[in-house]
């Protein structure tokens, strides 16, 4: 069983059910579209090859062990999820604007087990876990003129930002 | 269409942030979204948050705006400036708050001194080193009069505003938290994790078992509570503290666990708790007794509650949980507990099954597991775990990995992952029969006390060869105890990617040089031997064996084994022990064993430990403990320091302002929508650093990364503490509590 998705390039992608429903939006839409193919206006070609190459990875992950949908504190990220992410930051951040529309959690959220209401409070929350993960360990022990630097983000504070910023770094280093 | 939908967003978010022309609006990350910029943030510490809220002037806008970003707060070991400034952020949105320190936690166990509870009879150590210059605190610095009074005034004025409160309950004046401030009502609570903290501050506030009675008045729960107010309360984390069973903090609970409430609570009135929160979807009990905890209770003059069999004892529905961790080290408590438990939707029950006899009726279909098949028949996993005892196979190990997998066992499915570690350590019961066990800590630090965990290396080793994949898997093993050399023999000739070895046998050295042939365990690399009585230049010769047989160690720790005379016979341990090293090294043999091992990664110079316990003790520090703990001199002595400190007047009403701002909260709670709550599985440290980074291969010549055994729980002494120096290391207290 497969289902067709267009793009907003209007490319059409032939998936794999089990695979879709990895996808919140998808698996939604599914139900109401029938056979026709589902448009997905917000997601290009490239993003969208990108995804469902994690969802056909993750397809036959178990389902995560019980949780309350509190979102876990770890950065940690296994080794293919690694790869798959190690694109260039433009890549990156249309990955996680992507599995946001999408509602794919942590770009992969399923827990069919749980009810409907409660995934959908999951899928709630923005972007792709893996997505936001990646972009704080890019953060993650840096100075803010590295995250700057790193960013390719302009220094655009009033010299009065800038005092008030200065008397911070007072506090900030404390214990 | 592409290009065009996102100028259009990166527009909408720069105008959403209320920075109309700016050049930020070219770079890439700008096209993120607030809310997707806040989740970002949400997963850094708090340290990067500050750093983040100063990088350009629309995260600034958005990260002040965004008052959860600036809730957590640790009162035992932030600043008052750093509280102050956190509080004004926050502005009245429920408070994270945590009273501990886990680096002091690390340290003290690093230094072998008691962290909590006390693991060996109060003092034994006596004075510390002092911590790091800026590293370390003791849990509440009195020392500076003003930072304390402000600390303790504040979190007064504060707790009331919790949604996740994280403290260790201290019964002197060492804590911030007492069991006075569990009477105070909780509006906002969600989440509550307690801990009975009976560390002696080894910054002075002595003995606890010198003062038994005093103590003990201060160790009094509250009637109910706080006052019955916890509307929102629903994780509940208990250790040495025990609500009676019809009390209101229960009611709506969905994750629970207790740990060590056995001193004061029965199992049948344990049941009757249950019974009292049907929502549960998460059940952790915990009670294994280790000699941690037997040792510090005769210490507050408490022994533990037994089973008696003649109990009646209900049956209990939980119609919702999911999961269930029971640890139970008493073997008749615990076919009785799982019988009585009801739980059709059990997920994945976690079994820790710490005692040897457990496992004996498991081989022999015997009681205990013809219990656990009658409240489980429904689930499909099962994982077992002992501790404290003797035996260890479980996944726990190593909560990275993957891909589990399963072995058949009579029908069961017994999930022994990779990595699957085996920690048969001393026996959790000096002598088997715990009713009556006389509280003797020198029958359990000493190798003799009667009990041969041989049987259960052996019962691993038959489980593990069903399953035939994992034996070369092991990376990580500890043995305790004394063994029959072919046990040894066929563990090492068979773990061929052992990496680091645990010995904490006595004649551990013998073992090796007797077991472990030159090709043995060609990776191994760490090596920690405890309870240490060879003499040093045997260690030394084996160490060059090795190294000439081209399988060098890479880092070794010797913890020399102490043993313990009670002064004058008292077996009270009220006074200090008398300490009697088994070994002893010289220079020459120290140059001999470092010339022997492989040269450590860079920055980590020290590959060698000699470990030695310094038994000291100061007799006025009893004279100390006798100052601490009165209620009624402590308000006047407040006073008397908030005058010393000139923290009167204006000052003294600017943290008045500032504290009761927050606690107008409690009134508009519905004015605020609920922060996401902050997860309780973490299970990688805050401090633990990143891993990898996007844009930076490793390179082929990045030497092998330090093993981790971060994740192991050390059971006790300090067998595991230190495996890897870098890697934070949580004993338990904090969010991984709820493994």
């Amino acid at each position: 069983m497969s289902i067709t998705i267009v793009t907003s390039d209007n490319e059409q992608f032939c998936v794999e059910k089990l695979v879709a429903q990895r996808i919140a939006l998808i698996e939604d839409m599914v139900e109401n579209a029938g056979d026709r193919p589902i448009p997905l206006p917000n997601v290009t070609a490239s993003v969208l090859r990108k995804i469902l190459e994690y969802c056909e990875h993750h397809k036959n992950d178990p389902l995560p062990p019980y949780d309350d949908g509190s979102r876990s504190r770890t950065t940690h990220i296994s080794e293919w999820d690694q790869k798959f992410i190690t694109v260039d930051q433009e890549m990156l951040f249309e990955i996680i604007l992507a599995a946001n529309y999408l509602e794919m959690k942590p770009l992969l959220y399923v827990r069919l087990n749980v009810p409907r209401v409660q995934c959908l409070t999951a899928c709630n929350a923005v972007a792709g876990d893996i997505g936001c993960k990646t972009v704080a360990n890019m953060i993650k022990g840096k100075s803010p003129e590295e995250i700057r630097k790193l960013f390719n983000i302009v220094n655009n504070f009033t010299p009065e930002e800038e005092a008030q910023i200065r008397k911070e770094a007072e506090w900030a280093e404390d214990r | 269409m592409d290009e065009q939908t996102r100028l259009i967003k990166q527009a909408m978010s720069s105008l959403l942030s209320g920075i109309g022309n700016d050049r930020n609006w070219f770079a890439p990350i700008s096209m993120l979204m607030d809310d997707i910029l806040i989740e970002i943030w949400m997963l850094l510490p708090l340290r990067d948050r500050i750093s983040a809220a100063q990088v350009c002037q629309r995260w600034r806008v958005v990260a002040l705006d965004t008052k959860s970003l600036w809730t957590e707060i640790n009162i035992e070991v932030f600043s008052s400036r750093k509280i102050t400034a956190l509080l004004e952020r926050s502005g009245h949105s429920p408070l994270t708050i945590t009273a501990g320190n886990k680096k002091l936690d690390k340290w003290c166990l690093n230094n072998m001194v008691p962290p909590y509870p006390t693991p060996r009879p109060s003092g034994l150590f006596g004075q510390p080193p002092m911590p790091p210059p800026g590293q370390m605190r003791p849990p509440v610095d009195r020392t500076n009069l003003k930072a304390y009074f402000f600390h303790q005034f504040t979190f007064d004025k504060i707790i009331g505003r919790a949604e996740r409160l994280e403290a260790a309950v201290g019964v002197d004046k060492s804590h911030y938290v007492t069991y006075r401030t569990l009477k105070t009502p909780m509006p906002y609570l969600k989440s509550l994790v307690l801990r009975e903290d009976t560390r002696v501050n080894p910054w002075g506030a002595g003995s606890i078992s010198a003062n038994q009675e005093k103590y003990r008045k201060y160790r009094e729960m509250p009637d109910i509570f706080f006052g019955g107010v916890t509307p929102q309360l629903r994780e509940v984390s208990f250790t040495l503290i025990h609500a009676p069973w019809n009390d209101p903090i229960y009611r709506d609970l969905t994750r629970l666990k207790l740990s060590t409430t056995r001193t004061r609570a029965k199992p049948s009135e344990m049941l009757r708790l249950l019974a009292n929160c049907p929502q549960l979807v998460y059940l952790g009990i915990h009670e294994t007794m280790s000699p941690i905890v037997q040792n510090h209770l005769p210490n507050l003059g408490e022994t533990p509650i037994y089973l008696d069999p003649t109990e009646e004892m209900d049956m209990v529905f939980l119609n919702h949980l999911k999961r269930f961790n029971l640890e139970e080290s008493d073997a008749a408590v615990f076919p009785k507990l799982m019988s009585r438990i009801r739980a059709p939707v059990l997920e994945n029950p976690m079994l820790l099954i710490p005692d040897t006899s457990c496992l004996m009726d498991y081989r022999d279909g015997g009681k205990p597991y013809e219990a656990l098949r009658l409240s489980f028949s429904q689930t499909t996993g099962l994982q077992i775990t002992g501790n404290h005892g003797q035996l260890n196979v479980s996944g726990v190990g190593n909560r990275r990995a993957k891909s589990p997998r399963f072995a058949r066992e009579d029908g069961w499915s017994v999930c022994c992952r990779p990595r699957t570690r085996v920690i048969p350590t001393l026996p959790a019961y000096a002598n088997g029969n715990t009713t009556n066990a006389a509280w003797n800590p020198v029958a359990q630090l000493h190798p003799s006390s009667g009990i041969n965990p041989l049987c259960d290396l052996l019962q691993f080793l038959h489980v593990m060869e069903r399953t035939g994949v994992v034996y070369s898997q092991i990376e990580k093993l500890s043995i305790a105890g004394t063994m029959d050399g072919t046990v040894y023999r066929s563990v090492f000739s068979r773990c061929f990617n052992l990496k680091a070895l645990v010995v904490s046998t006595a004649g551990g050295l013998n073992v090796l040089k007797e077991y472990m042939q030159d090709r043995h365990c060609p990776s191994l690399a760490w090596l920690h031997l405890e309870r240490y009585s060879e003499p040093a230049n045997e260690l030394a010769d084996w160490l060059e064996l090795r190294k000439q047989s081209g399988h060098p160690l890479r880092r070794v720790i010797v913890s020399v084994h102490t043993i313990l005379h009670p002064p004058n016979g008292n077996a009270n341990w009220n006074f200090a022990p008398v300490a009697q090293e088994s070994s002893t090294l010289d220079a020459e043999t120290k140059r001999r064993i470092e010339a022997a091992l492989e040269p450590g990664l860079p920055g980590r110079t020290q590959r060698f430990e000699w470990r030695t316990a310094r038994p000291f003790i100061s007799p006025n520090i009893y004279d100390l403990a006798s100052q601490w703990d009165e209620e009624e001199e402590e308000r006047a002595e407040f006073e008397k320091m908030a005058t010393q400190v000139g923290l009167t007047g204006e000052s003294m009403r600017s943290v008045l302002d500032l504290t009761t701002r927050g606690g107008e909260a409690m009134d508009i709670v519905d004015e605020y929508p609920t922060p996401t709550l902050l997860p309780l599985n973490t299970d990688v440290s805050e401090e633990e650093g990143i891993h990898t980074s996007i844009g930076s291969p490793v390179s082929p010549e990045t030497p092998i990364p330090p093993l981790n055994l971060g994740n192991m729980m050390p059971m006790y002494g300090q067998t595991m503490t230190d495996f890897d120096e870098d890697e934070e290391w949580d004993f338990g207290f904090g969010p991984s509590m709820w493994l």
